[in-house]
Protein backbone atom coordinates (compact mmCIF):
# COMPACT_ATOMS: atom_id res chain seq x y z
CA UNK A 1 0.00 0.00 0.00
CA UNK A 2 2.80 2.39 0.70
CA UNK A 3 4.80 1.56 -2.21
CA UNK A 4 1.58 2.50 -4.55
CA UNK A 5 1.21 5.65 -2.78
CA UNK A 6 4.54 6.92 -3.64
CA UNK A 7 3.96 6.42 -7.06
CA UNK A 8 0.88 7.57 -7.05
CA UNK A 9 2.43 11.15 -5.53
CA UNK A 10 5.63 10.97 -7.89
CA UNK A 11 3.57 10.62 -11.10
CA UNK A 12 1.14 13.85 -10.41
CA UNK A 13 4.23 15.68 -9.72
CA UNK A 14 5.71 15.20 -12.94
CA UNK A 15 3.60 16.77 -15.29
CA UNK A 16 2.87 20.01 -13.83
CA UNK A 17 7.10 21.20 -13.82
CA UNK A 18 7.15 19.43 -17.58
CA UNK A 19 4.29 21.36 -18.77
CA UNK A 20 5.68 25.27 -16.96
CA UNK A 21 9.36 24.14 -18.85
CA UNK A 22 8.10 23.55 -22.02
CA UNK A 23 5.93 26.97 -21.80
CA UNK A 24 8.70 28.90 -20.33
CA UNK A 25 10.57 27.76 -23.27
CA UNK A 26 7.97 28.19 -25.77
CA UNK A 27 7.72 32.08 -24.14
CA UNK A 28 11.45 32.56 -24.37
CA UNK A 29 11.68 31.22 -28.33
CA UNK A 30 8.32 33.08 -28.99
CA UNK A 31 9.68 36.62 -27.01
CA UNK A 32 13.02 36.50 -29.50
CA UNK A 33 11.46 36.01 -32.47
CA UNK A 34 8.72 38.98 -31.81
CA UNK A 35 11.71 41.18 -31.00
CA UNK A 36 13.53 39.72 -33.82
CA UNK A 37 10.58 41.12 -35.69
CA UNK A 38 10.16 44.35 -33.72
CA UNK A 39 13.52 45.31 -34.71
CA UNK A 40 13.72 44.50 -38.17
CA UNK A 41 10.28 46.25 -38.11
CA UNK A 42 11.79 49.31 -36.47
CA UNK A 43 14.99 49.20 -39.00
CA UNK A 44 13.09 49.01 -42.18
CA UNK A 45 10.63 52.22 -40.98
CA UNK A 46 13.42 54.21 -40.33
CA UNK A 47 15.22 52.79 -43.89
CA UNK A 48 12.18 54.23 -45.54
CA UNK A 49 11.55 56.89 -43.39
CA UNK A 50 15.22 58.04 -44.54
CA UNK A 51 14.92 57.37 -48.00
CA UNK A 52 11.51 59.25 -47.82
CA UNK A 53 13.05 62.62 -46.51
CA UNK A 54 16.23 62.21 -48.89
CA UNK A 55 13.66 62.00 -52.02
CA UNK A 56 11.75 65.17 -50.22
CA UNK A 57 15.32 67.17 -49.76
CA UNK A 58 15.95 66.47 -53.53
CA UNK A 59 12.18 67.31 -55.00
CA UNK A 60 12.71 70.72 -52.79
CA UNK A 61 16.06 71.64 -54.63
CA UNK A 62 14.48 70.06 -57.94
CA UNK A 63 11.36 72.68 -57.34
CA UNK A 64 13.63 75.43 -55.98
CA UNK A 65 15.46 75.16 -59.45
CA UNK A 66 12.73 74.74 -61.21
CA UNK A 67 10.93 78.15 -59.93
CA UNK A 68 14.76 80.07 -59.97
CA UNK A 69 14.44 79.48 -63.69
CA UNK A 70 10.57 80.16 -64.24
CA UNK A 71 12.00 83.61 -62.50
CA UNK A 72 14.99 83.74 -65.06
CA UNK A 73 12.96 82.98 -68.35
CA UNK A 74 10.12 85.76 -67.22
CA UNK A 75 13.19 88.31 -66.49
CA UNK A 76 11.64 89.14 -63.05
CA UNK A 77 14.58 89.12 -60.95
CA UNK A 78 14.43 90.79 -57.98
CA UNK A 79 16.46 89.50 -55.21
CA UNK A 80 13.89 90.10 -52.22
CA UNK A 81 11.40 87.88 -54.10
CA UNK A 82 13.58 84.54 -54.05
CA UNK A 83 11.14 81.87 -54.05
CA UNK A 84 10.77 79.83 -50.56
CA UNK A 85 8.43 76.91 -49.18
CA UNK A 86 7.81 75.33 -46.22
CA UNK A 87 6.25 72.40 -44.92
CA UNK A 88 5.31 71.44 -48.31
CA UNK A 89 4.24 67.69 -48.91
CA UNK A 90 5.34 65.38 -51.66
CA UNK A 91 3.13 63.65 -53.10
CA UNK A 92 1.54 60.13 -52.22
CA UNK A 93 3.94 60.07 -49.24
CA UNK A 94 3.85 61.12 -45.91
CA UNK A 95 7.12 63.48 -45.88
CA UNK A 96 7.22 66.90 -46.53
CA UNK A 97 10.20 69.71 -47.47
CA UNK A 98 11.36 73.38 -46.81
CA UNK A 99 13.29 74.93 -49.22
CA UNK A 100 14.98 78.08 -49.19
CA UNK A 101 17.32 80.39 -51.57
CA UNK A 102 19.48 83.17 -50.65
CA UNK A 103 22.05 85.07 -52.48
CA UNK A 104 25.55 85.63 -51.57
CA UNK A 105 28.83 87.16 -53.89
CA UNK A 106 29.31 83.14 -54.97
CA UNK A 107 25.84 83.00 -56.44
CA UNK A 108 22.29 81.91 -55.63
CA UNK A 109 22.39 78.91 -53.03
CA UNK A 110 19.62 76.86 -52.54
CA UNK A 111 19.03 74.44 -49.07
CA UNK A 112 16.10 71.86 -49.15
CA UNK A 113 15.40 69.74 -45.96
CA UNK A 114 13.29 66.91 -46.25
CA UNK A 115 12.09 65.53 -43.28
CA UNK A 116 9.75 62.03 -42.87
CA UNK A 117 9.16 60.02 -39.15
CA UNK A 118 12.33 61.31 -37.35
CA UNK A 119 14.41 61.33 -40.30
CA UNK A 120 15.95 64.37 -42.09
CA UNK A 121 17.90 65.14 -44.69
CA UNK A 122 19.11 68.53 -46.08
CA UNK A 123 21.16 69.05 -49.41
CA UNK A 124 22.33 72.61 -51.08
CA UNK A 125 23.75 73.79 -53.82
CA UNK A 126 24.99 76.74 -55.47
CA UNK A 127 23.45 77.62 -58.53
CA UNK A 128 25.23 79.03 -61.80
CA UNK A 129 23.98 80.98 -65.04
CA UNK A 130 25.19 77.91 -67.78
CA UNK A 131 27.06 80.25 -70.40
CA UNK A 132 26.28 78.72 -74.34
CA UNK A 133 30.01 78.60 -74.79
CA UNK A 134 31.46 76.38 -72.39
CA UNK A 135 33.30 74.41 -75.01
CA UNK A 136 35.21 75.78 -77.57
CA UNK A 137 33.20 74.25 -80.42
CA UNK A 138 29.63 72.65 -79.87
CA UNK A 139 28.27 70.99 -82.87
CA UNK A 140 25.18 69.46 -83.32
CA UNK A 141 26.73 67.77 -86.28
CA UNK A 142 30.22 66.86 -87.37
CA UNK A 143 33.54 68.76 -86.38
CA UNK A 144 36.20 68.37 -88.67
CA UNK A 145 40.08 69.89 -88.45
CA UNK A 146 42.16 69.34 -91.69
CA UNK A 147 45.82 68.91 -90.93
CA UNK A 148 47.74 70.65 -88.75
CA UNK A 149 44.62 72.25 -87.13
CA UNK A 150 44.98 73.63 -83.55
CA UNK A 151 42.58 73.89 -81.22
CA UNK A 152 43.74 75.71 -77.91
CA UNK A 153 43.07 77.69 -75.32
CA UNK A 154 43.85 80.96 -73.16
CA UNK A 155 42.53 83.18 -70.75
CA UNK A 156 42.04 80.25 -68.15
CA UNK A 157 42.79 79.67 -64.36
CA UNK A 158 44.78 76.84 -63.01
CA UNK A 159 41.77 74.10 -61.64
CA UNK A 160 39.82 75.34 -64.63
CA UNK A 161 37.78 72.66 -66.18
CA UNK A 162 39.90 71.38 -69.71
CA UNK A 163 38.91 73.07 -72.98
CA UNK A 164 36.03 70.86 -73.95
CA UNK A 165 35.39 70.27 -77.71
CA UNK A 166 31.72 68.50 -78.24
CA UNK A 167 29.25 67.13 -80.24
CA UNK A 168 25.89 65.99 -80.04
CA UNK A 169 26.58 63.36 -83.03
CA UNK A 170 27.30 59.46 -81.99
CA UNK A 171 27.94 58.63 -85.79
CA UNK A 172 31.25 57.11 -86.58
CA UNK A 173 33.98 59.74 -87.35
CA UNK A 174 31.92 62.48 -86.71
CA UNK A 175 34.66 63.79 -84.91
CA UNK A 176 37.72 64.08 -87.69
CA UNK A 177 40.73 64.93 -86.84
CA UNK A 178 43.05 64.95 -89.78
CA UNK A 179 47.50 64.00 -89.63
CA UNK A 180 48.94 66.48 -87.49
CA UNK A 181 46.12 67.96 -85.79
CA UNK A 182 45.90 68.89 -82.03
CA UNK A 183 43.05 69.21 -79.38
CA UNK A 184 44.18 70.83 -76.45
CA UNK A 185 41.52 69.05 -74.31
CA UNK A 186 38.54 67.09 -73.79
CA UNK A 187 36.27 65.33 -76.47
CA UNK A 188 33.14 64.84 -75.85
CA UNK A 189 30.90 62.55 -78.54
CA UNK A 190 27.03 62.31 -78.11
CA UNK A 191 25.40 60.24 -75.40
CA UNK A 192 25.78 57.11 -76.04
CA UNK A 193 28.07 57.62 -78.40
CA UNK A 194 31.29 55.22 -78.49
CA UNK A 195 34.44 57.48 -78.47
CA UNK A 196 36.99 55.40 -80.02
CA UNK A 197 34.26 55.09 -82.79
CA UNK A 198 32.91 58.91 -83.02
CA UNK A 199 36.32 60.29 -83.30
CA UNK A 200 38.83 59.49 -86.18
CA UNK A 201 42.38 60.71 -85.56
CA UNK A 202 44.46 60.11 -88.42
CA UNK A 203 48.73 59.89 -88.07
CA UNK A 204 49.42 62.44 -85.83
CA UNK A 205 46.32 63.78 -84.85
CA UNK A 206 46.22 64.11 -80.96
CA UNK A 207 43.64 64.59 -78.28
CA UNK A 208 45.67 65.55 -75.16
CA UNK A 209 42.47 65.34 -72.76
CA UNK A 210 39.74 62.52 -72.21
CA UNK A 211 37.18 60.98 -74.58
CA UNK A 212 33.73 60.75 -73.26
CA UNK A 213 30.24 60.83 -74.40
CA UNK A 214 27.84 63.60 -73.20
CA UNK A 215 25.13 61.99 -70.12
CA UNK A 216 22.30 63.92 -72.03
CA UNK A 217 21.83 65.34 -75.05
CA UNK A 218 22.91 69.00 -75.67
CA UNK A 219 19.46 71.00 -76.70
CA UNK A 220 21.00 73.89 -79.00
CA UNK A 221 18.16 76.65 -79.10
CA UNK A 222 17.90 79.35 -81.14
CA UNK A 223 18.96 82.79 -80.49
CA UNK A 224 16.31 85.46 -79.80
CA UNK A 225 16.29 89.00 -81.51
CA UNK A 226 15.43 91.97 -79.18
CA UNK A 227 11.78 92.48 -79.24
CA UNK A 228 12.15 96.50 -80.23
CA UNK A 229 13.88 95.13 -83.40
CA UNK A 230 10.75 93.34 -84.52
CA UNK A 231 8.83 96.89 -84.37
CA UNK A 232 11.49 98.49 -86.74
CA UNK A 233 11.02 99.02 -90.53
CA UNK A 234 14.16 97.18 -92.22
CA UNK A 235 16.46 99.16 -93.94
CA UNK A 236 18.13 98.73 -97.60
CA UNK A 237 20.85 96.40 -98.45
CA UNK A 238 24.45 98.09 -97.37
CA UNK A 239 26.82 97.45 -100.44
CA UNK A 240 28.93 100.48 -100.36
CA UNK A 241 31.40 102.31 -97.46
CA UNK A 242 29.41 102.80 -94.36
CA UNK A 243 29.94 103.98 -90.54
CA UNK A 244 27.39 102.57 -87.99
CA UNK A 245 27.22 104.32 -84.73
CA UNK A 246 23.51 103.00 -83.57
CA UNK A 247 21.49 99.95 -83.81
CA UNK A 248 19.57 99.11 -86.78
CA UNK A 249 17.67 96.73 -88.84
CA UNK A 250 18.69 95.93 -92.52
CA UNK A 251 17.28 93.34 -95.12
CA UNK A 252 20.81 92.82 -95.72
CA UNK A 253 24.72 93.41 -96.31
CA UNK A 254 26.33 92.65 -99.65
CA UNK A 255 29.63 94.73 -99.34
CA UNK A 256 31.30 95.23 -102.68
CA UNK A 257 35.39 94.73 -103.00
CA UNK A 258 37.24 96.57 -101.28
CA UNK A 259 34.82 98.37 -99.40
CA UNK A 260 34.67 98.98 -95.70
CA UNK A 261 31.73 99.11 -92.50
CA UNK A 262 32.97 100.50 -89.60
CA UNK A 263 31.23 100.23 -86.51
CA UNK A 264 31.67 102.66 -83.83
CA UNK A 265 29.79 102.33 -80.22
CA UNK A 266 28.24 99.56 -78.89
CA UNK A 267 25.95 98.44 -81.60
CA UNK A 268 23.41 96.14 -82.37
CA UNK A 269 22.35 94.71 -85.78
CA UNK A 270 19.51 92.81 -86.99
CA UNK A 271 20.26 91.63 -90.81
CA UNK A 272 17.19 89.81 -91.99
CA UNK A 273 18.51 88.26 -95.29
CA UNK A 274 22.40 87.59 -96.10
CA UNK A 275 25.99 89.08 -95.16
CA UNK A 276 28.25 88.98 -98.01
CA UNK A 277 31.65 90.29 -97.58
CA UNK A 278 33.41 90.76 -101.33
CA UNK A 279 36.59 90.37 -102.19
CA UNK A 280 38.71 92.49 -99.77
CA UNK A 281 35.68 93.53 -98.57
CA UNK A 282 35.80 94.97 -94.64
CA UNK A 283 34.39 94.58 -91.06
CA UNK A 284 35.60 96.32 -88.59
CA UNK A 285 34.91 97.23 -85.37
CA UNK A 286 36.56 99.94 -83.50
CA UNK A 287 38.44 99.96 -80.49
CA UNK A 288 35.99 100.27 -77.98
CA UNK A 289 33.09 99.42 -79.31
CA UNK A 290 31.07 96.07 -80.35
CA UNK A 291 28.82 94.90 -82.05
CA UNK A 292 26.15 91.90 -81.77
CA UNK A 293 25.11 90.87 -85.42
CA UNK A 294 21.88 88.76 -85.74
CA UNK A 295 21.98 86.87 -89.00
CA UNK A 296 18.78 85.75 -90.59
CA UNK A 297 20.26 84.63 -93.63
CA UNK A 298 24.02 82.92 -94.56
CA UNK A 299 27.00 84.58 -93.97
CA UNK A 300 30.02 84.61 -96.63
CA UNK A 301 32.60 86.27 -96.20
CA UNK A 302 35.06 86.01 -99.64
CA UNK A 303 38.66 85.91 -100.63
CA UNK A 304 40.86 88.79 -98.96
CA UNK A 305 38.02 90.00 -96.85
CA UNK A 306 38.52 90.76 -93.38
CA UNK A 307 35.92 90.59 -89.99
CA UNK A 308 38.14 92.95 -87.97
CA UNK A 309 37.33 93.09 -84.79
CA UNK A 310 40.20 95.57 -83.51
CA UNK A 311 39.20 95.25 -79.42
CA UNK A 312 40.90 91.65 -79.83
CA UNK A 313 38.27 90.63 -77.01
CA UNK A 314 35.88 87.72 -78.78
CA UNK A 315 32.76 88.89 -76.65
CA UNK A 316 32.56 92.43 -78.46
CA UNK A 317 31.54 91.13 -81.52
CA UNK A 318 28.90 88.15 -81.25
CA UNK A 319 27.35 86.67 -84.09
CA UNK A 320 23.77 84.93 -83.82
CA UNK A 321 22.72 82.82 -86.63
CA UNK A 322 18.36 82.63 -86.38
CA UNK A 323 16.86 80.33 -88.03
CA UNK A 324 17.62 80.84 -91.76
CA UNK A 325 21.47 81.18 -90.83
CA UNK A 326 22.40 77.76 -92.18
CA UNK A 327 26.16 78.77 -93.79
CA UNK A 328 28.64 80.68 -93.09
CA UNK A 329 31.54 80.60 -94.76
CA UNK A 330 35.05 82.17 -93.97
CA UNK A 331 37.39 83.05 -96.80
CA UNK A 332 38.67 86.20 -94.44
CA UNK A 333 42.40 87.42 -94.63
CA UNK A 334 42.48 88.25 -90.81
CA UNK A 335 42.06 86.73 -87.62
CA UNK A 336 38.87 86.43 -85.92
CA UNK A 337 38.00 87.65 -82.56
CA UNK A 338 34.48 86.86 -82.18
CA UNK A 339 31.93 84.12 -80.48
CA UNK A 340 29.38 82.38 -83.13
CA UNK A 341 25.89 80.81 -81.71
CA UNK A 342 24.26 79.34 -84.87
CA UNK A 343 22.72 76.16 -84.08
CA UNK A 344 21.38 75.90 -87.90
CA UNK A 345 25.04 76.90 -89.66
CA UNK A 346 27.60 74.57 -91.22
CA UNK A 347 30.49 76.60 -90.74
CA UNK A 348 33.23 76.15 -93.04
CA UNK A 349 37.33 78.04 -92.46
CA UNK A 350 39.01 78.38 -95.60
CA UNK A 351 42.18 80.01 -94.70
CA UNK A 352 45.29 79.56 -92.48
CA UNK A 353 44.16 82.52 -90.14
CA UNK A 354 43.54 82.10 -86.52
CA UNK A 355 39.85 82.61 -84.71
CA UNK A 356 39.73 83.48 -81.01
CA UNK A 357 36.76 82.79 -79.45
CA UNK A 358 34.19 80.51 -79.38
CA UNK A 359 31.42 78.72 -81.44
CA UNK A 360 28.42 76.50 -81.47
CA UNK A 361 26.98 75.55 -85.16
CA UNK A 362 25.61 72.46 -86.34
CA UNK A 363 28.69 71.32 -88.13
CA UNK A 364 32.33 72.70 -87.68
CA UNK A 365 35.06 72.49 -90.42
CA UNK A 366 38.03 74.03 -90.35
CA UNK A 367 39.70 73.13 -93.86
CA UNK A 368 42.95 75.13 -92.90
CA UNK A 369 45.87 74.79 -90.86
CA UNK A 370 44.90 77.67 -88.62
CA UNK A 371 44.58 77.81 -84.69
CA UNK A 372 40.67 77.43 -83.10
CA UNK A 373 41.72 79.62 -79.59
CA UNK A 374 38.96 79.19 -76.89
CA UNK A 375 38.96 82.29 -74.48
CA UNK A 376 38.15 80.30 -71.25
CA UNK A 377 37.15 83.92 -69.73
CA UNK A 378 33.50 82.95 -71.68
CA UNK A 379 32.65 80.50 -69.80
CA UNK A 380 31.83 83.27 -66.81
CA UNK A 381 29.82 85.78 -69.32
CA UNK A 382 26.04 86.11 -69.82
CA UNK A 383 24.51 86.21 -72.92
CA UNK A 384 21.40 87.77 -73.15
CA UNK A 385 20.41 86.61 -76.66
CA UNK A 386 21.45 83.18 -75.88
CA UNK A 387 18.05 81.00 -74.17
CA UNK A 388 19.65 79.84 -70.84
CA UNK A 389 19.20 78.33 -67.60
CA UNK A 390 20.46 78.07 -64.29
CA UNK A 391 22.68 74.78 -63.24
CA UNK A 392 23.31 73.25 -60.54
CA UNK A 393 27.04 73.05 -58.52
CA UNK A 394 28.67 72.58 -55.65
CA UNK A 395 25.81 69.99 -54.75
CA UNK A 396 26.09 68.92 -51.45
CA UNK A 397 24.26 66.71 -48.94
CA UNK A 398 24.38 66.30 -45.26
CA UNK B 1 0.46 -0.57 -14.45
CA UNK B 2 -1.59 -0.14 -17.44
CA UNK B 3 -2.33 3.48 -16.31
CA UNK B 4 1.51 4.38 -16.02
CA UNK B 5 2.24 3.50 -19.51
CA UNK B 6 -0.53 5.66 -20.48
CA UNK B 7 0.57 8.29 -18.56
CA UNK B 8 4.39 7.41 -20.21
CA UNK B 9 3.16 7.42 -23.98
CA UNK B 10 1.42 10.56 -23.35
CA UNK B 11 3.94 12.57 -22.06
CA UNK B 12 6.23 11.17 -24.63
CA UNK B 13 3.63 12.59 -27.22
CA UNK B 14 2.98 15.93 -25.82
CA UNK B 15 6.84 16.09 -25.03
CA UNK B 16 8.07 15.03 -29.03
CA UNK B 17 5.10 17.74 -30.11
CA UNK B 18 6.81 20.13 -27.34
CA UNK B 19 10.04 19.16 -28.58
CA UNK B 20 9.19 19.96 -32.46
CA UNK B 21 8.05 23.10 -32.15
CA UNK B 22 10.65 24.20 -30.13
CA UNK B 23 13.38 22.94 -32.47
CA UNK B 24 11.52 24.24 -35.37
CA UNK B 25 11.28 28.05 -33.47
CA UNK B 26 15.01 27.69 -33.07
CA UNK B 27 15.73 27.13 -36.54
CA UNK B 28 12.94 29.98 -37.49
CA UNK B 29 14.73 32.10 -35.02
CA UNK B 30 18.28 31.39 -36.59
CA UNK B 31 16.94 31.95 -40.34
CA UNK B 32 15.64 35.25 -39.76
CA UNK B 33 18.31 36.53 -37.70
CA UNK B 34 20.37 35.11 -40.76
CA UNK B 35 17.99 37.44 -42.78
CA UNK B 36 18.57 40.38 -41.04
CA UNK B 37 22.20 40.27 -39.97
CA UNK B 38 24.32 37.74 -41.66
CA UNK B 39 27.27 38.88 -43.57
CA UNK B 40 25.84 39.17 -46.65
CA UNK B 41 22.56 41.27 -45.52
CA UNK B 42 25.00 43.87 -43.42
CA UNK B 43 27.53 43.90 -46.49
CA UNK B 44 24.58 45.01 -48.87
CA UNK B 45 23.97 48.15 -46.54
CA UNK B 46 27.16 48.95 -46.98
CA UNK B 47 27.41 48.86 -50.38
CA UNK B 48 24.20 50.57 -51.12
CA UNK B 49 24.95 53.14 -49.10
CA UNK B 50 28.68 53.75 -49.86
CA UNK B 51 27.62 53.31 -53.87
CA UNK B 52 24.33 56.12 -53.61
CA UNK B 53 26.92 58.92 -51.43
CA UNK B 54 29.58 58.30 -53.98
CA UNK B 55 27.37 58.69 -56.82
CA UNK B 56 25.34 61.27 -55.92
CA UNK B 57 27.64 63.81 -55.13
CA UNK B 58 29.28 62.63 -58.80
CA UNK B 59 29.41 64.78 -61.80
CA UNK B 60 26.65 64.42 -64.58
CA UNK B 61 28.62 65.17 -67.18
CA UNK B 62 30.83 62.60 -68.18
CA UNK B 63 30.61 58.69 -66.33
CA UNK B 64 32.68 56.15 -67.56
CA UNK B 65 31.38 52.42 -67.55
CA UNK B 66 33.08 48.98 -68.87
CA UNK B 67 32.34 47.51 -71.93
CA UNK B 68 30.95 44.53 -69.98
CA UNK B 69 29.51 46.43 -67.35
CA UNK B 70 32.09 45.47 -64.93
CA UNK B 71 33.12 48.76 -63.44
CA UNK B 72 31.95 52.48 -63.74
CA UNK B 73 34.01 55.57 -62.89
CA UNK B 74 32.67 58.88 -61.99
CA UNK B 75 34.02 62.13 -61.39
CA UNK B 76 33.83 64.53 -58.09
CA UNK B 77 35.19 67.60 -56.76
CA UNK B 78 37.49 67.21 -53.67
CA UNK B 79 36.60 70.12 -52.13
CA UNK B 80 33.59 73.22 -52.40
CA UNK B 81 36.60 75.37 -54.04
CA UNK B 82 36.97 73.43 -57.15
CA UNK B 83 35.50 74.72 -60.11
CA UNK B 84 35.56 71.73 -61.89
CA UNK B 85 35.69 67.24 -60.98
CA UNK B 86 39.31 67.01 -59.79
CA UNK B 87 38.91 63.37 -58.61
CA UNK B 88 37.67 59.96 -59.38
CA UNK B 89 36.03 56.99 -57.62
CA UNK B 90 35.99 53.40 -59.81
CA UNK B 91 34.05 50.89 -58.75
CA UNK B 92 34.81 47.17 -59.41
CA UNK B 93 34.85 43.69 -58.48
CA UNK B 94 38.18 42.34 -57.73
CA UNK B 95 38.35 38.82 -57.23
CA UNK B 96 35.62 38.21 -54.28
CA UNK B 97 35.62 41.73 -53.37
CA UNK B 98 33.89 44.98 -54.15
CA UNK B 99 36.40 47.87 -54.51
CA UNK B 100 36.25 51.16 -54.71
CA UNK B 101 39.00 52.76 -56.38
CA UNK B 102 40.06 56.73 -55.37
CA UNK B 103 41.85 58.95 -57.03
CA UNK B 104 43.45 62.60 -58.42
CA UNK B 105 42.46 63.62 -62.00
CA UNK B 106 45.11 65.10 -64.43
CA UNK B 107 47.40 63.50 -64.13
CA UNK B 108 45.18 60.27 -62.89
CA UNK B 109 46.58 59.31 -59.76
CA UNK B 110 45.08 56.68 -57.61
CA UNK B 111 45.50 57.82 -53.98
CA UNK B 112 43.27 54.90 -52.44
CA UNK B 113 41.61 51.66 -52.75
CA UNK B 114 38.54 50.87 -50.04
CA UNK B 115 36.63 47.42 -50.23
CA UNK B 116 33.60 47.84 -49.29
CA UNK B 117 32.57 44.39 -48.91
CA UNK B 118 33.23 40.22 -49.64
CA UNK B 119 31.86 37.44 -50.39
CA UNK B 120 30.74 38.83 -54.23
CA UNK B 121 29.51 36.12 -56.56
CA UNK B 122 28.67 39.05 -59.16
CA UNK B 123 28.25 42.64 -59.67
CA UNK B 124 27.12 44.56 -62.72
CA UNK B 125 27.07 48.36 -63.78
CA UNK B 126 24.26 50.30 -66.15
CA UNK B 127 23.97 54.18 -66.53
CA UNK B 128 21.05 55.72 -68.02
CA UNK B 129 21.42 59.26 -68.44
CA UNK B 130 22.86 60.95 -65.84
CA UNK B 131 22.30 57.94 -63.11
CA UNK B 132 24.17 54.80 -62.37
CA UNK B 133 22.77 51.25 -61.38
CA UNK B 134 24.52 48.78 -59.34
CA UNK B 135 23.15 45.28 -59.15
CA UNK B 136 25.62 42.83 -56.26
CA UNK B 137 24.91 39.66 -55.78
CA UNK B 138 26.92 38.68 -53.09
CA UNK B 139 26.71 34.90 -51.48
CA UNK B 140 28.64 33.62 -48.72
CA UNK B 141 28.01 29.67 -49.09
CA UNK B 142 25.24 29.56 -47.33
CA UNK B 143 22.88 32.52 -48.39
CA UNK B 144 23.10 34.56 -51.80
CA UNK B 145 21.89 38.56 -51.59
CA UNK B 146 21.49 40.17 -54.40
CA UNK B 147 21.06 44.50 -53.96
CA UNK B 148 19.39 46.29 -56.92
CA UNK B 149 20.56 50.26 -56.21
CA UNK B 150 20.18 53.24 -58.12
CA UNK B 151 21.54 56.76 -57.54
CA UNK B 152 21.65 59.84 -59.74
CA UNK B 153 24.42 62.76 -59.93
CA UNK B 154 24.09 65.54 -58.93
CA UNK B 155 26.84 68.21 -59.70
Amino acid sequence: MKTNKTVKLKNRGVALPLALIAIVLLLTVGTSILSMGLNARVYSIRDASDISARCAADAGLTKALYEMNQKLQSKSWFGYELPCETNTCLSNCDATFDYTVTWSPSGYTIQSTGNSGQAQRTVSCILKQQSPFDAAIFSEGSIILHNSGIVDWYNYDSGDANLKVATNSTKNGSVSLKSSSIINGDVTVGPGGEPDDVIELKSGAKIEGETSSLTQEHELELPTVPNWFELLPAGDTIKNNTTIYHSGKYSGIDLKSGKKITVIGNVKLYITGDLTLGNSAELVIEEDSSLALFLGGDLESKNSSKINNETKIPKNLQIYGLEGCEDMDFKNSSDFYGIIYAPNADIVIHNSVDIYGSTVCNSFDMRSSGKFMYDASLRDETFSSVPTSLVVTNWREN
Amino acid sequence: MVELMITIVIMLIVGSAIGVVIVDSQHGWNLMYDHINSDVVTDGYVARKKFDSTIRKASGESISLGDDGGWVEVYYCASDSSTAPDRYARFYKADRDLKVMYGKLAPKVTLDTDTICGNVSGCKFKQAGRSVQMILKLNDGTQENTIVTSAMTHN
